[in-house]
């Protein structure tokens, strides 16, 4: 009399052990399903695996997600819109051109700013003042140029003079610089200013800072 | 036989199929800018993603944390998805590394606060309050193996997720998934079985 012994052990068994999770969650292609499901009807032990693993996939069902959608979008949202890396750089035709073309800009801005500070300390300023019809009333000079972000909004703008008792008496120049009259030009406020939320660049003219 | 187990594989193959196209849609008006496709596209992910990051991190604020930084580096990244894998895949790989980046710089044991907060929900019917023991046990199961091994019988088990699905997710070849799947739930059984809570 011969004795059916199952073959745990046997290469089918083994393929089908390792399958069998994706035979329970359904992920299996055709063919592969087609085979466990063959073994498994004459193989109590992978059928007995397979009903446990249904099980703890059904654990999970039922499961909830305990975060807070409104909240988790709202941080999100305010992190976006402070990120000048993600939608800016959509509004270009070339993705990361902008990235390609920043230390040109802010080169050429610094050359710029560099050339107001020599027209407007080595200039001869006493006449040309009384020549322009819009002339600053005295004491309306600028002593400070001031680059800001491409993305600071007004109201940073706004704030970061306010904070160091600024206000802008010319610009924006071509490269949308501005020219700032400080109440108190000293280094200490000017590096105040420069820390400033929207700022990107500060540079006192010469004049001024050597008082 | 799949039906046996509770899985129509032609309705679930036609659904996955019309989500991955929805997908696809989505996150080309994402890569162009549009904002409101994001918010779409963070709406349809964030209860995935919460789930799978609350099993595959055990820290609610670690999951906050690190849903926010993966749907960040998916705004950013947009214009990089090539197709070559579904959206969902992408995503979660990113979700993934996020996620053991961050347990790697917490350097600290993954805590019970999932699964306390599991079965610390209000007791419903009976039946409600054994389905929420089994749960609560089976999490404190997973939370015991390793972030890897945890990370794949999630992304099968609860996630419903193919076996190359989950090795592209997790960066490594489909065999060394199906090891760890075998590995982990037998690792699994042996702690629900030892788990006091487990007995009637």
């Amino acid at each position: 009399m011969k004795a059916r012994i199952l073959p745990l052990d046997s290469a089918e068994h083994r393929s089908a052990q390792e399958l069998l999770p994706w035979f329970v969650n359904g992920t299996l292609d055709a063919a592969e399903a087609s085979s466990v499901g063959r073994h498994i009807a004459g193989c109590e032990r992978c059928r007995k695996d397979a009903a446990e693993q249904a099980q703890l996939r059904e654990s999970a069902s039922a499961m909830q997600a305990a975060g807070d959608v409104e909240r988790d979008w709202a941080v999100l949202r305010s992190r976006i819109e402070a990120d000048p890396r993600a939608p800016r750089q959509r509004e270009g035709a070339a993705p990361g051109a902008w990235r390609r073309w920043l230390p040109f800009t802010v080169a050429l801005q610094c050359a710029v700013i560099l050339a107001l500070v020599l027209v407007l300390v080595a200039g001869p300023a006493r006449e040309e003042r009384y020549r322009a019809l819009g002339a600053q009333p005295p004491g309306s000079e600028a002593n400070a140029v001031a680059v800001f972000r491409g993305d600071a909004t007004s109201e940073q703008m706004r704030d970061a003079l306010h904070a160091v008792g600024a206000r802008i008496v010319g610009g924006p120049t071509i490269t949308d610089a501005y020219l700032l009259r400080l109440n108190d030009p000293t280094p200490q406020v000017l590096s105040r200013l420069r820390a400033q939320p929207g700022v990107l660049r500060v540079e006192a003219l010469q004049e001024e800072a050597s008082r | 036989m799949l039906r046996h187990f509770g899985i129509d594989r032609k309705a679930v193959t036609s659904t996955r199929r019309s989500a991955e196209d929805a997908d696809v849609a989505l996150i080309g008006r994402v890569a162009a800018g549009d904002l409101h496709a994001f918010e779409t596209l963070f709406r349809i992910y964030h209860p995935r993603l919460d789930r799978f990051l609350s099993l595959m991190t055990a820290r609610r604020t670690l999951v906050e944390e690190v849903l926010n930084d993966t749907m960040l580096v998916v705004w950013r990244r947009s214009q990089t998805y090539n197709g070559h894998s579904k959206v969902s895949t992408w995503i979660f790989a990113i979700a993934y590394r996020t996620a053991l980046k961050a347990l790697r710089d917490q350097d600290e044991p993954v805590g019970p606060d999932a699964a306390d907060e599991l079965s610390s929900e209000d007791p419903g019917p009976e039946q409600q309050l054994m389905a929420d023991q089994i749960r609560a046990q089976v999490f404190r199961g997973l939370e015991a193996l390793s972030a890897e091994q945890r990370s794949v019988l999630v992304l099968t088990y609860f996630h419903d997720l193919p076996y190359h699905e989950i090795a592209r997710i997790v960066d490594c070849p489909v065999d060394t998934v199906k090891t760890r799947v075998f590995h982990g739930r037998r690792r699994l059984r042996a702690l629900l079985q030892r788990d006091p809570g487990a007995g009637p």
